[in-house]
């Protein structure tokens, strides 16, 4: 810890450790979608290495590499290897067929996201996907003879929301809470676990209703609308809808008490927020940004925080794990407290 | 006496049956094709409008009529949400080796069926839509044939199960 954290022994809450125990990786809905060759490779893998897999990256003819816990190997049958010329070459054969299986045999109901050049699938992991684009009036139609895929693990961490919880949810009260960071250090991860935590319920206090807004399919992890990841009981969830009309279509039918949505940035974004804000509900949300003031100096989001609407800022930073660091700023931009995992 | 009158009944009989059998091979045929082309017709709907998954839409369509071709469908629905690792052509054109033979859909049909597999749920919409037509128009096109075919031969292969049988019959006289 680089600080003693009083807060909590003030607020009294049971601070767990969490060193990604609560992690779970779907190891069989990662298998399901790959080509029958790769099947049972990743079985042979240690746990801890499963549990901390990241990305599965498949190119065309060239070696198969996957990513855990930020290191990249290559992977031949069931050895991890760390010379590429040892690697699996991937055939187009593999790639052909793992397309199949992502989109259950049906490319064709995936047109919206092939556009996106993503499909998320069972298990909500996400699947980025290049190849030929196919262009039509200057926009992006679809992509064809797909070529390179980066299968992104959906991990959930359960648990990994507990220490900052106390500073955005008070009294029965939730503060609007903004979270910065840099990608990949777990913003998406940290969002989730609030939602679910608030929604189920945090220390006795009965859960609070909450609608997310999905857009990239990230938080809940969708597939056919059902969220793959658990965020809690009392969650609607809006998925694949673009941000300003999903915060605005939640509040008219689903009446929330919270707003979750992930990535704000546009000016419309902001608008619809403020909308929520002045509707009642409370917003949680997440911005790319590596401090506090460098969120401050970007012109769009100026306005929500000189308009001193945001009560906490959460600040992530990877010191020894993903987001192991978490600054937490109260309205004024004061910081009030550092987290530090385990 | 009454021995032969029987015998040349019974020849006469059945020589006549199989000539309708025959007359009617047509009808069946097309009836089939008919039933294969509402299938198609429903799976292009379920493509374009609900945007269903091929194993999903193909075991609707199953349940919406009963015939060999719904078997078919099912069965490839059923075979796919295994997660076997097969595609879905090598699925398919097994499928079809199995089932469609039981149907009345001549080899051409099937290899037709079979081609059309090659491209199935590949990319997007309009290419299904594309391949979907492409079927429909050869199983039209095979439909017109079959019907100039049974009005052709309808009526020959009646006759000729009449006739064959009383050749029979003199002969054996």
């Amino acid at each position: 810890m680089i600080k003693q954290n009083s807060y909590h022994k003030k607020v009294g809450t049971g601070i767990y450790c969490f060193k990604k125990g609560g992690q779970v990786m779907k190891k069989e809905t990662v298998e399901k979608i790959l080509t029958t060759n790769l099947r049972g490779w990743f079985g042979s893998l240690k746990k801890e290495q499963l549990d901390l897999l990241q990305e599965i990256r498949l190119r065309v003819n060239k070696p198969l590499i996957i990513r855990i816990d930020n290191k990249e190997y290559f992977l031949n049958q069931d050895k991890l290897v760390t010379s590429s010329k040892r690697a699996y070459i991937i055939t187009e054969k593999d790639l052909k067929d793992t397309m199949e299986f992502i989109s259950n045999y049906s490319l064709y109901a995936f047109e919206d996201e092939l556009r996106n050049g993503y499909i998320t699938v069972d298990g909500g992991h996400r699947v980025g996907l290049a190849g030929k684009v196919v262009v039509e009036n200057n926009r992006v139609k679809t992509i064809k003879n797909i070529t390179c895929i980066n299968i992104r693990i959906s991990h959930e961490i359960k648990g990994c929301a507990n220490k900052v919880i106390p500073y955005i949810f008070q009294e029965n009260r939730i503060y609007h809470t903004l979270i910065i960071s840099p990608p990949r250090c777990g913003k998406t991860t940290l969002l989730r676990d609030i939602v679910r935590q608030l929604s189920d319920g945090v220390r006795n206090n009965t859960g609070i209703t909450i609608g997310v807004v999905d857009e990239r399919s990230e938080i809940g992890g969708c597939y056919r609308g059902i969220p793959q990841n658990d965020v809690g009981i009392r969650t609607d969830i809006l998925d694949g809808c673009p941000k300003t009309e999903g915060m605005l279509m939640l509040i008219r039918s689903m009446s929330p008490e919270v707003i979750a949505v992930d990535e704000i940035g546009s000016s419309e974004d902001i608008e619809a927020i403020d909308f929520v804000i002045n509707a009642g509900c409370k917003m949680i949300c997440t911005v790319h940004g590596s401090s506090l003031v460098e969120v401050k100096n970007k012109p769009i989001l100026e306005k929500l925080i000189d308009k001193n609407i945001i009560e906490r800022f959460i600040v992530l930073e990877s010191k020894n794990g993903v987001g192991d660091v978490k600054k937490i700023y109260d309205k004024q931009g004061k910081m009030i407290s550092i987290v530090v995992d385990n | 006496m009454v021995v032969k009158i029987l015998g040349a009944t019974l020849i006469l009989i059945s020589s006549s049956l199989l000539g309708f059998y025959y007359s009617k091979s047509y009808i069946r045929r097309s009836n089939d094709l008919r039933i294969l082309k509402k299938a198609l017709i429903l799976l292009r709907g379920e493509i374009n409008y609900s945007l269903s998954p091929m194993p999903e839409a193909l075991e609707d369509i199953s349940k919406r009529f009963d015939h060999e071709i719904a078997d078919f469908f099912k069965s490839i629905s059923e075979e796919l949400k295994l997660n076997s690792g097969k595609s879905l052509t090598e699925v398919w054109k097994k499928k079809a080796e199995e089932i469609l033979k039981r149907t009345y859909l001549n080899p051409t049909d099937i290899k037709n069926i079979m081609i059309f597999s090659e491209n199935i749920g590949y990319l997007d919409k309009e290419m299904q839509n594309n391949n979907i037509n492409l079927l429909l128009e050869q199983i039209n096109e095979e439909i017109k044939v079959t019907m100039e075919d049974d009005a052709k031969y309808n009526k020959l292969y009646r006759s000729l199960g009449v006739l064959g049988g009383i050749l029979v019959i003199v002969l054996f006289i």
